[in-house]
């Protein structure tokens, strides 16, 4: 994945959210962003999923630039993960997923049915697949919202922060599914205040702070930090 | 236990009391009260009765669809639209129904020349429910969550998509209760259609209770046949509202 932000600039009512943001990334299969909350990391992936506009700057992903790119394309190359999982209440963990493959996607039936039962299976999700978010639990639903945007083969997959709304059993259940994302050799940019998870999974780190990137690099070199507030972060 | 028997003790009093004073009413309040008149016209009544339910019935699937398009327009992108909505809004919640139905059979139906009655009559009552049925839908979306619409936004649904598989099948049941009063308050307002001669439950009785000097008997008679249909909606909404509380 090649990742570059020059100068990006986003506002809510005149309110500085991300702060002229500079990165060059490249060769790198998984990014994540850390920070405290309201740091301003999920708007800068909301910015990188094109779920909203910048004021200023510019993005490119895989040199493709955001700010003049045909939003319907680049958003069937992606998938996008919610803090909270974010399945149609009233449509079973099946439907959820073959809703957006058939009707929207013009996936066949046969076709859908195949996509969704090997990767219900993959996730072990098969023995709930009839049943309704409600019914299920949290990490399961989460689990399942990963699946359906995985559903549509995604080149590039963006998670918000996927664990934030789950107790510490559902949530390693669903960083063992992102594991398995890794694995697979997908592409994903993520947003967590889980350290040790980062550490596992990113190839790269981001570290923002106050609406700007105070330092990313390598893992590796993340114990090499210079910066205070970064070693400050991961103490806590 | 004892709790229970309390509470059917207290709803069995409740009932006797209204029925008690319901009997006083209509047997007693008043000397000399002879219903008959009212109802050896038998046939007229039902007739009125079905009038009354026809012009609810066209009125609410009517009010159903514009005050979904007028929902529409009070989100809209478009300022203009949606500042139009809201004058409108205003303006037609501010208006009261007498004037509205003088309105559309006065002024409206003479210019462009339309006469019949029952038609404008339905115009007047769907324009006026318009903005109620809009807050309906307003109360009913609430439902769905700000996320919801960005998954729609993300996988590209359109317009049809949207509403056909995700917003509609999960407005449906707390948008019911509220559906059922509303037509609960077209019903009641359907009465004041008897001023431009619509043959509705209230036109017919009164002009019955002209024929034979028996007005009071032919308001009391009228009272009862609107809750014969009002009651038991009123009991289907709470019954859904419960069913479906969320």
């Amino acid at each position: 994945m090649k990742l570059k932000i020059n100068n990006l600039v986003k506002k809510y009512d005149n309110k500085i959210i991300l702060d002229n943001i500079n990165v060059d990334i490249e060769n790198t299969k998984v990014i994540g962003i850390i920070g405290k909350s309201g740091c301003g990391k999920s708007t800068l992936l909301r910015q990188l999923a094109t779920l909203e506009d910048f004021d200023s700057g510019e993005i490119k992903i895989n040199d493709i630039e955001l700010s003049t790119v045909d939003k319907k394309k680049y958003r069937l190359e992606i998938g996008y993960v919610f803090q909270e999982h974010s399945l149609f209440p009233h449509l079973s963990v099946e439907d959820n997923i073959k809703l957006i493959l058939e009707k929207v996607k013009k996936v066949s039936k046969e076709e859908s049915k195949i996509i969704v039962q090997n990767l219900l299976n993959e996730f072990s999700l098969s023995d709930i697949s009839k049943k309704l978010p409600a019914k299920i639990s949290g990490g399961q639903a989460q689990r399942a919202s990963i699946v359906r945007a995985l559903s549509l083969n995604p080149k590039l997959l963006f998670l918000d922060e996927p664990t934030s709304a789950l107790d510490p059993l559902l949530t390693k259940e669903v960083l063992e599914s992102i594991k398995k994302l890794k694995e697979k050799g997908m592409e994903f940019i993520f947003v967590t205040h889980e350290m040790a998870f980062l550490k596992e999974i990113a190839d790269y780190y981001v570290f923002m702070d106050e609406g700007q990137i105070i330092e990313s690099g390598k893992i590796e070199n993340l114990k090499e930090s210079n910066s205070d507030k970064l070693k400050k972060f991961i103490d806590i | 236990m004892f709790k229970i028997q309390k509470d059917k003790l207290g709803k069995i009093a409740a009932f006797l009391l209204v029925i008690s004073f319901l009997v006083y009413i209509f047997f007693f309040s008043i000397d000399n009260l002879n219903y008959k008149i009212i109802l050896q016209e038998k046939e007229k009544l039902i007739l009125a009765l079905l009038s009354t339910l026809y012009i609810s019935i066209v009125t609410l699937l009517i009010s159903l669809i514009s005050g979904f398009i007028f929902n529409l327009f009070q989100n809209i992108n478009n300022v203009f639209f949606r500042t139009l909505s809201k004058i409108l809004r205003e303006i037609i919640m501010g208006t009261p129904l007498l004037v509205m139905i003088f309105l559309i059979v006065y002024v409206f139906g003479i210019r462009i020349q339309i006469y019949n009655k029952t038609m404008l009559g339905i115009i007047a009552l769907s324009l006026y429910m318009t903005p109620y049925m809009a807050n309906s839908y307003e109360a009913a979306m609430s439902i769905i969550s700000e996320r919801q619409y960005l998954v729609m936004e993300l996988y590209d649904f359109n317009f049809f998509q949207k509403y056909r598989y995700i917003i509609l099948p999960q407005i449906i049941k707390p948008f019911l209760p509220s559906m059922i009063n509303n037509l609960s308050i077209i019903i009641k307002g359907s009465a004041l259609l008897k001023i431009i001669s619509v043959g509705e439950i209230a036109y017919i009785i009164t002009v019955i209770s002209n024929k034979s000097y028996a007005s009071i008997e032919g308001y009391l008679v009228m009272w009862i046949m609107y809750l014969i249909i009002t009651i038991p909606l009123s009991l289907l909404a709470s019954h859904f509202a419960k069913r479906f509380s969320l």
